[in-house]
């Protein structure tokens, strides 16, 4: 990837929208903004209100799920490319079960989960692609 | 029956003959419902009951459509490429609509099958000859009610003339168990009668564009692209742009159309690169020497249109038709590395 990527080749790359018309590409890149944040930074803490999901453009995010009201176990590694911070993508717009923290400089795109379902409810193909892969998320999460 | 529709820009409102589908009717009356397969599968033609209209007005048809999956029933959601309406109506169509007319309207058509050709071991093609002629643009697909298959399907049309046509060639894959395939295959439709509804689909070539063009195709994918080829060959386009084809294809037994594509590219010289992309074997020395015209690469189409194409997007129009997967890379690759505009990238979703 080139140094400074385009918010429609973050999306591209990443899986969540793999597979999604590019004219809605298009509309999501424009509901989006790329974030900074610097090492130690949290992206967010369990018990936050879930407004947003993230795409990984560089970095490096140690994710870990909660358990009870409890970070659980040492977490696992987000990287590039990765889409995190599911809770947002629910309909019931529950608040994080998880907390995400920078162990470097990072650079995330960040989508308002409210204005991508305006997005994908005009697409119904790519709206179903991209929820389909929201449940493998949520299920990959708590399966492994 | 009249059909009232409430869109986001207005009222409109057309009429609907009895066991009509309601897309079909809205778009042969020149309102642009949206739609992208037209035959069920892909939910873009989702409309909604006014909450005026009682829940018996509209019969939605094909229970089993894939394309239900993406609906909501309880707000009397409904495909208006299945749907029937039993008296007059109003429904809601979440989209911006244009009532003016289509640049080529499509309308119900007779045919009756000739021409059947088997190509290779698994796909054949065959001509439709219309009662009425049609005029349409390169790359768009028509409808068809084929024997044994209830409702439409839809096909792309791998012909093109510069006028309305009364011929109509299109490609089938077999499919096991695919009554209209085996029955192709097996030589039992030769003659047979067809309903045809088209032209329909919006990923066209347009000449006036004036723009290099880049078609990858995989498997029957490649039927659109051929009638794209034929226009800009028509067109004299190759006398000033370069059209780079990808065409997909498991091994050198699985390709087709290959004499065709071997014409144009001898015709038109370094304008016309088709480079056939072999997923499972190496191209063979036989294959290379009889059709020196032809390029042949060992990868998917996307994998080898990446490593041919690179730095050589610009000013490009794309054109994709295949199997999913195919096409999801395809685009991954033509955003990402080509950064082509989704303008530029043209496409159905027949799945």
């Amino acid at each position: 990837m080139s140094e400074s990527p385009s918010k429609m080749e973050v999306l591209a790359r990443a899986e969540l929208f793999t597979g999604v018309d590019p004219a809605t590409l298009e509309m999501i890149a424009a509901i989006s903004e790329f974030r900074h944040y610097e090492e130690g930074d949290y992206v967010y803490q369990m018990g936050d209100a879930a407004d947003h999901a993230f795409v990984m453009v560089s970095g490096r995010i140690r994710y870990t799920l909660g358990v009870g009201n409890r970070p659980g176990g040492s977490g696992s590694m987000v990287t590039s490319h990765m889409t995190f911070g599911w809770a947002a993508l629910i309909d019931e717009r529950p608040r994080r079960v998880a907390t995400a923290s920078c162990l470097e400089p990072t650079v995330l795109l960040v989508i308002d989960s409210r204005k991508l379902f305006t997005v994908l409810e005009d697409d119904t193909v790519s709206g179903m692609l991209v929820m389909r892969r929201i449940a493998s998320m949520i299920a990959r999460n708590f399966l492994e | 029956m009249r059909i009232d529709v409430k869109a986001k820009n207005g009222d409109f409102s057309f009429d609907c003959e009895e066991g009509e589908h309601v897309l079909y009717a809205g778009l042969r009356q020149g309102i642009d419902l949206p739609y992208e397969c037209a035959t069920g599968t892909c939910g873009t033609c989702k409309a909604r009951s006014d909450e005026e209209t009682p829940g018996d007005t509209i019969d939605a048809g094909w229970t089993d459509a894939p394309g239900r999956a993406y609906l909501k029933p309880k707000r009397g959601e409904f495909l208006m490429c299945q749907a029937c309406v039993r008296e007059n109506c109003r429904i809601v169509v979440p989209s911006k609509l244009n009532g003016g007319g289509l640049r080529t309207q499509p309308a119900y058509n007779d045919g009756v099958i000739t021409g059947v050709r088997r190509l290779n071991h698994d796909v054949a093609d065959f001509v439709v000859e219309l009662e009425e002629p049609m005029d349409f643009r390169a790359g768009q697909f028509a409808c068809l009610s084929t024997p044994g298959v209830t409702g439409f399907r839809a096909y792309s049309m791998v012909n093109y003339a510069n006028e309305a046509s009364r011929e109509l060639r299109f490609v089938v894959k077999r499919k096991p168990g695919g009554a209209f395939s085996d029955a192709l295959f097996e030589g039992r439709v030769d003659g047979a009668g067809l309903r045809v509804f088209g032209p329909l689909g919006k990923a066209v070539f347009d000449p006036a564009e004036n723009r290099n063009v880049l078609c990858a195709a995989g498997g029957s994918g490649v039927a659109g692209m051929m009638a794209i080829l034929r226009h800009a060959d028509l067109a004299d386009y190759y006398r000033e742009h370069v059209v780079n084809v990808f065409f997909g294809v498991r091994t050198g037994q699985d390709a087709f159309y290959l004499d065709e594509l071997v014409e144009l590219a001898e015709k038109h010289g370094d304008a016309l690169n088709v480079c056939i992309a072999l997923s499972e074997e190496d191209a063979n020395d036989e294959l290379r020497r009889s059709m020196p015209a032809l390029t042949f690469d060992t990868g998917f189409a996307h994998e080898v249109m990446a490593r041919r194409m690179k730095d050589r997007y610009e000013n490009s129009v794309a054109f994709v038709a295949g199997p999913p997967p195919m096409v999801d890379a395809v685009l991954r690759i033509l955003i990402v590395e080509g950064r082509l505009p989704a303008s530029d990238i043209r496409y159905d979703k027949f799945s």
